[in-house]
């Protein structure tokens, strides 16, 4: 299955299968919980027509903040009324000195960091009553590391025991901007962890930094990677992000066409867990 | 939300207001006595108040908010805030074109890193007290 | 908290320089890479208050509008994990500091929230709509009122003027807001005083509107009669083609 995140821009070209048609769309719940009128109406028609995942931006798994708890009751009760199977979340933060940012931070790779985050994933899972699936984030400087970015998210996949967001781009752009080898940094991954997979466009803004934008067209490196990712995997939902640029939905259709196309190159049967 | 005490819900709470206004200007009785305008929809009222205060804002220096006059005097002078004029400005792309074409306002949230305005803004590092 | 206080610290050094855009000294950082962050975090901050504010932007200009957002965002402690919501605390923050006296815009609370509004009541949850019919009396029937509204009170006519104006136009302005049944578009209507206190009135009474309208006449100082019979039937008939009366209520 390929989905698409629903974006406010896309909701009508998606609702009515116009030229975009995932298999599955992927919400953020906080651009959604709380809502009436004609936007509950868009949400309630997504979640009749197409399968949903929900894809979180607020949690602040890293940040030294008390978990929202209030927020996380919210969430609960959203995830629940939808039905949603899936709930992913970032490896970073984004609350500070109680003030929310609204971007994600990168979390030092240290091992109390670590601890941290592997404790508050532990009672979100807990709580939410469904696993977590933790995205790899794309980060543009390590802060105060003491150990290398994988470890730290091995650390803490295997010792929360949640399940693992892959996203493919955010690999190529760290590989990129930390120089390591991409592949590498995958294949030491605990595969057999991810529930699903993201893939995003980017933009390169210096010679040697990279911008996850989620504005632009996928790169063919980004697919190549995909393509040799997914060759270790067993088969998993993947998603296209698009945040932006939704002028040329032709041109998004096709990206979702040749993600398809990928994967059944690797998978012969189509997965429906989403 | 509604925390507001403009944003109310009682007839008694304009009673007084209205005692006011009533005795103060009684109005003359006829069918148009309850009269009042129709702004229409979002995107018309925007549409409207956004050129009309464009209009005055334009070649308004005195409009213009002074820096000192919303920084000083909170005790942050002085913390490298004030005179603070070095902005990069860059023109924001389609910003007022979105506002009026979309129904809603409502921001989006995006996921990852800084999607919202990429590349519309740069906003500056500013030199730590210390380094002044 | 497995914490150490060091790593506390370097996080939220990190936080701070992304709300104050003042320098901070992080170790272990890849020189130059950090700037990305503050400018991330401030478009996002920047383009979603801009987007919500476009009136206040244009009756401030761009530059005075940047500095309200900069002060706001590196003292106000956003709250709501919400971005959405977000705007309605740009507009606390200000109200509460007295921004626009400060800076001598005393239209600015009137025109934040007034813009603050049209979200609120487009993303309101949605609110149980009274049984009714479509054919009745609107003198003799209780009315059965679109409950998804709102109505500001404003010092300065914002919402009709351009602000250069309506900041020599102190008084009582009232701004409906309501939702569309159906498409959930935001109208606005400007109303007096005396169509606010008979508007809100008649909905607390919960009564046909012949029983109050003598009362109307007396807190309003005016003549109860076929005049004011005639007025009140044209302004609850209006509204209820304008679909914020959605139509009669019956035992």
């Amino acid at each position: 299955m390929v989905g698409l995140g629903l974006r406010r821009d896309i909701a009508e070209e998606i609702l009515e299968s116009r030229t975009l048609t995932p298999d599955f769309l992927e919400f953020a719940p906080e651009n959604w919980m709380g809502m009436g009128g004609a936007w509950k109406r868009v949400m309630e028609q997504a979640v009749e027509k197409y399968p949903i995942t929900c894809h979180g931006l607020s949690l602040s798994l890293g940040s030294p903040e008390e978990l929202d708890w209030e927020f996380i009751r919210e969430l609960k009760d959203f995830l629940d009324e939808n039905q949603v199977k899936i709930f992913s979340e970032h490896l970073s933060y984004t609350k500070s000195r109680n003030a929310h940012l609204y971007d994600l931070l990168p979390i030092p790779f240290r091992s109390d960091a670590a601890d941290h985050v592997v404790e508050r994933i532990r009672k979100v899972q807990d709580y939410l009553e469904r696993p977590l699936a933790i995205e790899n984030v794309s980060y543009y400087t390590p802060v105060a590391a003491e150990m290398s970015e994988i470890e730290f998210v091995n650390q803490i996949v295997e010792r929360a025991d949640c399940r693992m967001l892959l996203d493919v781009n955010n690999v190529y752009v760290n590989a990129f901007n930390h120089q390591y080898d991409a592949k590498e940094f995958i294949s030491q991954l605990p595969l057999h962890r991810v529930e699903y997979i993201h893939m995003a466009g980017h933009e390169q803004v210096e010679p040697d930094l990279i911008i996850d934008t989620h504005g632009q067209p996928i790169i063919d490196p980004v697919y190549e990677l995909f393509d040799w990712t997914i060759g270790q995997m067993d088969p998993v939902p993947v998603l296209l992000e698009r945040d932006y640029n939704f002028e040329d939905t032709d041109q998004i259709q096709s990206e979702l066409v040749q993600i398809k196309g990928i994967m059944k190159k690797h998978w012969k049967v189509e997965h429906e867990s989403a | 939300m509604k925390t507001d005490k403009k944003i109310f819900k009682s007839a008694s709470i304009i009673a007084g207001a209205l005692l006011t206004t009533t005795l103060a200007t009684t109005p003359a009785l006829g069918a148009d006595i309850l009269a009042y305008n129709d702004l229409g929809t979002g995107a018309q009222v925007r549409s409207h108040l956004i050129d009309v205060n464009s209009n005055q804002v334009n070649g308004q220096e005195a409009n213009a908010v002074k820096f000192g006059e919303l920084k000083c005097g909170e005790g942050k002078c002085g913390e490298g805030k004030c005179g603070e004029g070095d902005k990069k400005k860059e023109a924001k792309k389609g910003e007022s074109t979105k506002s009026e074409a979309a129904e809603s306002k409502s921001a989006e949230a995006k996921c990852g890193e800084g999607k919202c305005g990429e590349g519309e803004k740069k906003e500056t590092t500013k030199k730590k007290k210390s380094d002044k | 908290m497995s914490l150490r206080e060091e790593t506390i610290q370097i996080q939220e050094l990190l936080g701070e320089y992304c709300r104050t855009g003042e320098e901070q000294e992080l170790p272990g950082v890849t020189p130059g890479r950090i700037q990305h962050y503050r400018r991330l975090v401030w478009n996002v901050v920047s383009d979603t208050l801009a987007t919500a504010f476009p009136i206040t932007v244009a009756a401030l200009g761009e530059d005075s509008w940047e500095l309200l957002v900069d002060d706001f965002f590196a003292a106000g402690l956003p709250q709501t994990p919400q971005v959405w919501k977000l705007p309605f605390e740009f507009y606390r923050f200000h109200a509460d500091r007295e921004t626009g006296k400060r800076i001598r815009k005393r239209f600015l609370d009137d025109l934040l929230l007034f813009e603050w509004m049209e979200i609120e009541v487009h993303t309101m949850t949605d609110r149980p709509y009274p049984e009714f019919v479509a054919e009745g009396d609107l003198l003799h029937d209780r009315l059965a009122f679109n409950p998804e509204h709102e109505i500001v009170q404003l010092e300065y006519p914002v919402h009709t003027h351009p602000v250069s104006q309506a900041t020599e136009m102190k008084g009582e302005y009232y701004a409906l807001l309501y939702r569309l049944p159906g498409s959930g578009n935001v109208q606005f209507l400007a109303l007096s005083v005396l169509n606010t206190y008979i508007f809100t009135r008649l909905q607390e009474a919960d009564v046909p509107l012949n029983e109050i309208k003598g009362e109307f006449a007396r807190v309003a100082g005016i003549e109860s009669g076929r005049y004011l019979d005639d007025a009140l039937k044209k302004f609850f008939g209006d509204l209820l083609d304008r679909k914020l009366i959605l139509g009669f209520k019956r035992e």
